[in-house]
């Protein structure tokens, strides 16, 4: 649980990082992405 | 030539219509007439940016006309009141409060949510004490509230704001949730968070339920729950919880709840902004005789039965059960999507108090799986205009939900929560223990989500105008 706990502060410190959030960015859309092509059927 | 008619011009009606009119129309001389309670549309996840007044309604709306004139569409301003299956056509009450008949050969029922703020006594802006950012209408109502109650925290006072759900079976949990945190980030940009306390209410079984039985996600080796997220998120913006709870009344001070274990508490407020229960439109429907209906189409709530397997208990529903095709099972013309078809159960565990009182979130239907849904029942009226069965599916089960929440509206200091699930309905069958595929799921906190954010809400204003190139935006 603590694991989780530190792995959610680091989520957080960086949450308006701007280098960290364009990468974030980048792969949050490429997972989004994938998810879209799963839905056209 | 075929006549279809869409009613009702939301994301899962007004997306169904421009792949109609893309797919049809100009082919055959078939016709598509829109039928419309309102003559705009409305990107309704950006009322939360309303409701706290940073943007003004206008900002998300559009006039449909125009855009179904530029496609080759009728669009006809009125409220769909009956339908008539066997006779294939649908009465329509116009502005002017006259009448008109309109044929169908194909129909498409997308009329989304009633609010049924009736359900409880003094819940909503219209009738009762409560705010809600369902509508532009009341989004503005609630940013005119919300602007006063701050002046009033200007001039020092302490103010109590609840915001949540206001029935034990409503849903749509998410919108909520953006809501009092865009309050909480609005209220610190103001230097006035101290001076309020934030309580969030609501019938979900734990925080972080959303309506969607939850959400967990594998990270790093390990599985974490949305039920975490929200609540770290909650203790670092100092918003204080009550679950597991249904509102019974609501008065000009208070907010009387009782939880799942028949305790019931006394809420003092300032500022509430609580979603009412979900009904479908009151839509009533008609044989050849003139019997009606209504009971042998819909669900007990009014919602349009299609393809799915109804009558199961919880435990038993799986993927499976959760429709594909949107067609309706008595008459193979009519189909029926986004908020307004009858799912086949809930995506939450049913819980009730003691005395019976239900309390548990009813399935959302998201505006992403409106859209499929719209977009395969449009595609599959297209089958069968041209001869085919319908062959497109777009299952709950099997399909991802895919959601932003925003935290705050800004490309600097803003954020969300980037919500990824898939599948939206827990699939047994073919994702085992969880029923969903937890490698395709995630909840992350951040400044790219607002990004996203403000994207999609020009992304889907500038497509659902089908603007040049509109087809490619997904
Ligand atoms: C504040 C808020 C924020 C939200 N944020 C998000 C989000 O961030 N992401 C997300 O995915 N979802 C979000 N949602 C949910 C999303 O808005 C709904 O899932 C979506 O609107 C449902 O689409 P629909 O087409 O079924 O219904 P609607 O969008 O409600 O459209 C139904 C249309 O039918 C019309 N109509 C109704 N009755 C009749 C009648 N009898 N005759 C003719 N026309 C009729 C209505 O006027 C309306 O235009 C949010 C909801 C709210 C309230």
């Amino acid at each position: 649980m603590a694991d989780k706990r530190e792995i959610m502060e680091k989520m957080w410190r960086y949450r308006t990082n701007i280098p960290v959030q364009a990468v974030r960015f980048i792969v949050l859309a490429l997972k989004f992405a994938k998810l879209i092509k799963k839905s056209s059927h | 030539m075929a006549k279809v008619v869409v009613v009702g011009a939301g994301f899962a009606g007004h997306y169904a219509s421009l792949v109609l009119a893309d797919a049809l129309l100009g082919k055959g001389n078939h016709e598509l007439t829109v039928i419309s309670r309102v003559p705009k549309f409305t990107y309704i996840p950006s009322l939360v940016w309303v409701g706290v007044g940073r943007m003004k309604a206008e900002e998300t709306q559009f006039e449909l006309k125009p855009v179904y004139d530029k496609l080759g569409a009728k669009f006809v301003h009125g409220v769909a009141k009956e339908v008539h299956p066997d006779d294939q056509y649908v009465v329509v009450e116009l502005p002017n409060g006259s009448t008109q008949q309109v044929n169908y050969d194909y129909l498409l029922i997308a009329t989304g949510p009633y609010l049924n703020f009736e359900a409880t006594p003094g819940l909503g802006p219209d009738e009762g004490y409560t705010q809600s950012i369902c509508t532009p209408p009341h989004a503005t109502k609630a940013a005119a509230a919300y602007l006063e109650l701050v002046s009033r925290m200007e001039k020092g006072d302490k103010v109590k704001i609840v915001v949540g759900t206001g029935h034990g079976t409503a849903t749509c949990q998410g919108a909520a949730f953006e809501y009092i945190s865009n309050l909480h980030n609005d209220l610190v940009d103001r230097g006035l968070r101290d001076r309020a306390e934030l309580l969030w209410l609501s019938n979900e079984p734990n925080l972080g339920d959303f309506g969607i039985d939850g959400l967990e996600f594998r990270y790093k080796n390990q599985i974490f729950t949305a039920s975490e997220v929200v609540e770290f998120l909650f203790e670092k913006y100092g918003i204080k919880w009550q679950v597991e709870s249904h509102v019974k009344q609501v008065d000009e001070n208070r907010i009387y709840t009782i939880n799942i274990n028949g305790e019931e508490n006394e809420i003092e407020y300032d500022f509430a902004m609580l979603i009412p229960q979900f009904k479908a439109q009151p839509i009533k429907w008609f044989d050849k005789e003139g019997n009606d209906i209504t009971e042998k189409m819909t669900n007990p709530a009014g919602f349009v039965k299609v393809d799915a397997v109804y009558g199961k208990p919880y435990d038993e529903l799986d993927g499976p059960d959760w429709p594909r095709t949107y067609q309706n099972p008595i008459y193979k013309n009519i189909f029926a999507a986004g908020i307004a078809f009858a799912p086949p159960g809930p995506l939450s565990r049913p819980r009730q108090a003691p005395d019976g009182t239900p309390i548990a979130p009813a399935p959302p239907r998201t505006g992403y799986t409106s859209e499929l849904s719209g977009r395969a029942a449009a595609l599959n009226i297209v089958d069968m205009v041209e001869g085919r069965e319908p062959s497109h599916s777009a299952s709950m089960a099997e399909t991802p939900g895919l959601c932003v929440a925003s935290l705050k509206n800004d490309l600097l200091t803003g954020g969300a929560v980037t919500i990824a699930i898939y599948p939206v309905a827990r699939n047994r069958a073919v994702y085992g223990e969880y029923g969903r595929d937890l490698d395709n799921c995630l909840a992350e906190i951040g400044l790219a989500g607002a990004w996203f954010k403000w994207m999609l809400h020009h992304a889907f204003l500038y497509k659902l105008q089908a603007k040049p190139g509109w087809k490619l935006i997904p």
